[in-house]
């Protein structure tokens, strides 16, 4: 079964000559880590939003765990878990008070959520700081808020668009090294998309790159880099996209 | 329900966190409401029981002029002050230093006693009770002056105008009747001991349309307008913090996350409006208590907020909920905070003139009386008028909520259709 499959998907915006995408297969397997590659405005943050529910596409299926996402979008939410590239968080609210919103959200409550934040928060080392506003948080620390925020409910799907952007080194080991241990315990999928490809090639278990609203290219970073014959994953993504610089 | 209620809870924590907001939202209408019902008190009270000063120079100093220097003071309605020098008075009134100068010439009280005699005698001669003397007199017209403060309004002027006339037409009967009494041989005594204390038997006293009640004078003062006028203003106000905080949450991303949530957007919606319009109802009802408790302190009249407290609940959750979905619309439509905020603030200022807010709407010319009809703050403003001072009931003001309903439900899907055509991109 496929956690994530599209078929033949086309995507046009109202005002848009071009499309968003242009006739996407894709299809990402249970239990992998897969990273969604592509420069900007290649189609990555379309394909997100399909997969979540948020924008229809114009023609193709959209299906998460076998199930067609227009008919079964109230059930596929429950199951997928999505960290927004934003920090997508409300920064007049403390970081225990944003994460019990989401959580009551989802539809979790009293001792069993307080706990859960409470062992986010030390697995993150965010304990000391459960009563400062977001506010006064530094971009990392935003950022493994943001991440707790997608994943409270236990999601069967995390999706990722660009979970470590803008934060130090520490805090994206932190990140990713969380991601791997809790993708390995749960056995989840998670769709993961970065402009980091060492970090991707290091990261995820497969990869596909997309521009221009096509899927160009897919398949296990290393595999790939032995076919093309290239360093490493940034040189095959340099061959295939080319050096123009995108709006 | 869980996720209305802690919406409800983190909608109360942001706004309790933004000083600015909540000072916009309770301060702004307490300044509002008493300092434009203290601004307004004077003009609501010119047409009302307001007392003008009045110079009087009297060069006449007759019976006349006594005559009526008594009635003008006995009327409550003038303060006489008198003077000797017109030069000097018309300099004053020139100036600004006094409102109104009356000048009363010499010869005057000598004139209108010719002119009654005059008057008397063709009577008496047309009746055939006196022998035939003078057939036709013309006298000169006798002429009193009066002078205004050169800022002073036609309303005013014409009031004033209005009220001496009266004063001076019961004087000159007063004479005629007297020398009537004389031509007709009457005795001192009788003449001492008029036959009537009051030669105006007939007069026109206006009676409140609720005369059944007794409560206290049901008048549109300044307080009445402007405590609930001002209110309304204030509650239409939320589009400041409600609209900018949805484009917060659409720029920081938190919206797209609520979006994403499993579970309908509708609920957080819900948990939104159902908290704003919470928040606009306790605004509404403290600055009743305002007008209530606060204003006579300041020397205005209390707000009398009539007899059905029901009826007013009810307008008042509907005034918010048109105040909040708009607010809403504000943050959906536009896509930047300066956007939202120049076009709300704007908005509810035009709505508001034109709603009469500002001033009475019956004060409008009669094309804005049409166009306030269009105006959601003056569909809110009918209703408290109606229950405040007409004594109404929640049927006669059901149109007014019913606009004031519709207005909502339009709001919210306007805020729809831009949700939609956001997301579509």
């Amino acid at each position: 079964m496929f956690a994530i499959d599209l078929q033949n998907i086309h995507k046009t915006y109202a005002g848009s000559t071009s499309p968003a995408l242009n006739g996407v297969h894709l299809q990402i397997k249970e239990d992998c880590i897969f990273g969604l590659l592509g420069p900007n405005g290649a189609g990555k943050s379309t394909t997100i939003s399909l997969m979540s529910g948020l924008i229809q596409a114009d023609l193709g299926e959209v299906c998460i765990f076998n199930k067609n996402i227009k008919q079964h979008l109230f059930d596929i939410k429950y199951q997928i878990g999505i960290v927004p590239q934003e920090y997508a968080l409300f920064p007049t609210l403390t970081c225990y008070e944003n994460l019990r919103y989401f959580g009551n959200l989802y539809g979790l409550r009293g001792a069993s959520l307080k706990q859960k934040i409470k062992d986010y928060l030390l697995l993150f080392g965010l304990e000391k700081n459960e009563d400062k506003l977001i506010s006064s948080f530094s971009g990392g620390m935003k950022r493994r808020v943001n991440l707790i925020a997608g994943i409270l409910h236990d999601p069967k799907l995390i999706i990722l668009d660009e979970p470590t952007v803008g934060v130090d080194v520490q805090s994206r080991k932190m990140i990713i090294d969380f991601l791997k241990n809790y993708q390995r315990e749960k056995k989840i999928t998670i769709l993961y998309t970065s402009h980091h490809l060492e970090e991707a090639q290091e990261f995820c278990d497969d990869i596909a790159i997309i521009d221009h609203g096509k899927i160009l290219i897919e398949g296990q970073p290393k595999a790939l880099i032995q076919q093309y014959q290239v360093k490493n994953l940034e040189s095959l993504f340099i061959n295939l996209t080319g050096y123009s610089v995108r709006e | 329900m869980l996720r209305i209620i802690a919406t409800l809870h983190k909608e109360l924590l942001v706004l309790w966190r933004d000083k600015s907001g909540m000072a916009l939202l309770f301060v702004m209408p307490l300044v509002l409401i008493i300092l434009m019902a203290l601004i307004q008190d004077a003009p609501f009270k010119d047409f009302q029981n307001i007392k003008f000063e009045i110079t009087i120079v009297d060069e006449d100093k007759a019976a006349l002029s006594k005559q009526l220097i008594k009635a003008l003071q006995k009327s409550n309605k003038f303060t006489v002050e008198q003077s000797n020098d017109l030069a000097q008075s018309r300099k004053e009134i020139n100036a600004g230093k006094k409102k109104i100068l009356l000048f009363i010439p010499k010869g005057a009280n000598s004139q209108m006693e010719a002119h009654a005699s005059v008057l008397v005698k063709q009577l008496l001669k047309q009746l055939g009770l006196s022998p035939d003397t003078a057939s036709k007199i013309s006298l000169d017209k006798l002429h009193i002056s009066i002078y205004f403060d050169p800022t002073s309004n036609k309303t005013f002027k014409n009031a004033i105008q209005n009220a001496l006339n009266q004063f001076v037409a019961k004087t000159e009967t007063e004479f005629i009747l007297e020398s009537m009494m004389q031509e007709l041989g009457s005795s001192t005594a009788a003449k001492e001991n008029p036959p009537f204390e009051d030669i105006n038997f007939i007069s026109i006293e206006e009676v409140p349309s609720n005369s059944d009640l007794t409560q206290l004078e049901k008048v549109a003062n300044s307080v009445q307008h402007n405590v609930p006028a001002w209110t309304i203003f204030a509650m239409f106000f939320i589009v400041i913090p409600l609209g900018g905080a949805l484009l917060k949450e659409r720029e920081d991303g938190s919206l797209l996350r609520m979006k994403l949530m499993p579970g309908s957007y509708f609920q957080i919606q819900l948990g939104k409006v159902l908290f704003y319009v919470i928040v606009c109802v306790i605004q509404f009802y403290l600055m009743m208590l305002v007008g209530i408790f606060l204003m006579p302190y300041i020397g205005l009249s209390s707000l009398n907020m009539g007899s059905s407290p029901f009826a007013l609940f009810v307008l008042a959750v509907s005034i918010s909920l048109a105040a909040t979905t708009y607010g809403i619309m504000i943050g959906s439509v536009f896509k930047t905070a300066q956007q939202s905020l120049t076009f709300g603030s704007i908005s509810v200022v035009i709505f508001s003139a034109i709603g009469g807010i500002w001033v009475p709407i019956f004060i409008l010319p009669p094309v804005m009386q049409k166009v306030a009809a269009f105006s959601p703050l003056n569909w809110g403003l009918s209703g408290v008028n109606d229950l405040f001072l007409r004594n109404q009931n929640l049927l006669f003001i059901l149109p007014s909520i019913l606009k004031l309903l519709v207005f909502s439900i339009v709001c919210m899907l306007i805020s729809k259709w831009a949700e939609n055509k956001n997301a579509r991109g």
